[in-house]
C-alpha cells in the first residue's frame, strides 16, 4: 500500500506531508518516555510485517498491522510508523522519501480511527472472545481505510476513482482477513501476558 | 442494361483490385528494448499499465500499452538516446527505467541498488529501536536539565 515515487502532484505531496507532520507533532507531544520501548517495537513490527508479501490476482499485497499499531499506540503510531516508512523507503525503496508524509497519513490515520473506535466499543473489557472478535472487525476495518484513503490520494493524482477503487478492495480483501485475525491473536496474547499495555494507550492518550 | 450491369461490374473489379494492393504483411524483426518488473518478492508486475518516453521527450508517452503475464514490456526504438520507460500498477506502485539505446546495443543508465533483505531487516529494527532509544535519552536529558 506503499505509494511510490512520481505519481503524486506536488500539492497532494505537500499537503499529505503538512498534516503528517501534524500528526507526529501530536503523537510526540502525547508520547511519554515510558512508552517508547512499545513504540519503537510496534514501529518494528511494522517494519517487518510490510516485508511479508502476498501475491494476489496480477498485484501483490503485504501485511500491514496500522490497527494493530493504532490499538495499542493511538496518536502516537504516526512518530512509529513514519520512522518505519522512511527506514523502508531509504533500504528497501519501498515508497519514496518525497512521498512519505502522504503514506505515513494513509498508514497512521486509520489506526487513530481505530484507537477511538476500540476504546469507545470495548472500554477496558477483558473478556478475551470480545477482545479477539473487536481485534479482527478493528485490525480489518484499519486495512479498509487505509485502502479508501489510499483510493482518494490516487484520485486526487489523476487516477480514475471508481477503477481504482475497484481494484484496491479487491486485492486487499486477503490482507484485511489476516490483518484482523493477527491483530485479534495479538491483543488476546498482550491481555494474556500484559494486560497494562492494553490500557496503557488508553490513559496515555488522555482518555 | 447489360452495358451497366458491365459498367457496374468493372467499376466493382476495379475497386476490388484496388482493395488487394493494401494488404499487410508482417516482416520478423529481431531486437528490441524492453524491461521486467517485478515486485520486491519476486513476482511479476503482470498486465500493468507501460508507458515509453521517447530520448528529450519525458511529458509525452510515444507508446503505451502493458506488460505481459511476465511482468515483460517491449518495444523497438528507432533513435538513439535514453529511452524513459514507466511501468504503474495503478495501485501506488511505479518505476521509471531509463536504458540508452545506441545501436543494437542497451546499456541501462540506472539500476536499482538494494540492501539484501535480511541485512535490510536486521539494519532496520536496529535503527527502530536506536532512533527511539536515542530520543528517549534526549528527552530525559532535556528534562533533567530543565529541572
Amino acid at each position: 500500500m506503499h505509494i511510490s515515487e512520481g505519481i503524486l502532484s506536488v500539492p497532494v505531496l505537500a499537503s499529505g506531508a503538512l498534516l503528517a507532520t501534524a500528526g507526529i507533532a501530536i503523537g510526540v507531544r502525547k508520547m511519554p518516555v515510558e512508552a517508547t520501548p512499545k513504540t519503537a517495537m510496534l514501529s518494528a513490527v511494522f517494519f517487518v510485517a510490510s516485508l511479508i508479501h502476498i501475491p494476489f490476482g496480477p498485484s501483490n499485497v503485504h501485511l500491514i498491522l496500522n490497527g494493530l499499531a493504532g490499538i495499542l499506540l493511538g496518536w502516537t503510531i504516526f512518530p512509529a510508523l513514519v520512522v518505519a516508512l522512511f527506514l523502508q523507503a531509504v533500504l528497501f525503496q519501498f515508497g519514496g522519501v518525497t512521498v512519505l508524509g502522504v503514506n505515513t497519513l494513509i498508514m497512521s490515520l486509520p489506526g487513530v480511527v481505530v484507537y477511538y473506535l476500540f476504546r469507545f466499543s470495548c472500554g477496558c473489557t477483558r473478556k478475551r472472545k470480545t477482545l479477539f472478535a473487536m481485534g479482527i472487525v478493528l485490525g480489518a476495518l484499519a486495512v479498509c481505510l487505509s485502502g479508501a484513503l489510499l483510493t482518494v490520494v490516487l484520485a486526487l493524482g489523476g487516477k480514475p476513482f471508481l477503477s481504482v477503487a475497484g481494484a484496491i478492495v479487491v486485492a486487499h480483501i486477503p490482507v484485511m482477513i489476516a490483518d484482523g485475525l493477527v491483530t485479534g491473536a495479538a491483543l488476546v496474547f498482550v491481555l494474556k501476558v500484559r494486560p497494562g499495555l492494553l490500557w496503557q494507550s488508553l490513559s496515555v492518550n488522555g482518555l | 442494361m447489360i452495358r451497366r450491369i458491365a459498367y457496374i461490374f468493372a467499376c466493382w473489379f476495379c475497386f476490388t483490385l484496388v482493395g488487394l494492393s493494401h494488404g499487410i504483411k508482417a516482416t520478423r524483426v529481431d531486437g528490441g528494448l524492453g524491461i521486467v518488473v517485478v515486485y520486491d518478492d519476486g513476482s511479476p508486475v503482470s498486465f500493468s499499465e507501460a508507458k515509453v518516453f521517447a530520448p528529450g521527450n519525458d511529458e509525452k508517452p510515444v507508446l503505451t500499452g502493458n506488460t505481459d503475464r511476465n511482468g515483460c514490456f517491449m518495444f523497438r526504438p528507432d533513435t538513439n538516446g535514453i529511452w524513459k520507460i514507466t511501468v504503474d500498477d495503478g495501485m501506488g506502485h511505479a518505476v521509471t527505467e531509463a536504458i540508452q539505446f545506441k545501436g543494437m546495443v542497451f546499456v541501462p543508465v540506472q539500476t536499482a541498488s538494494t540492501m539484501p533483505r535480511r541485512y535490510g531487516v536486521i539494519t532496520g529494527i536496529a535503527l527502530i529501536f536506536g532512533i527511539f532509544g536515542s530520543a528517549a535519552f534526549l528527552s530525559q536529558f532535556i528534562s533533567k536539565v530543565k529541572g
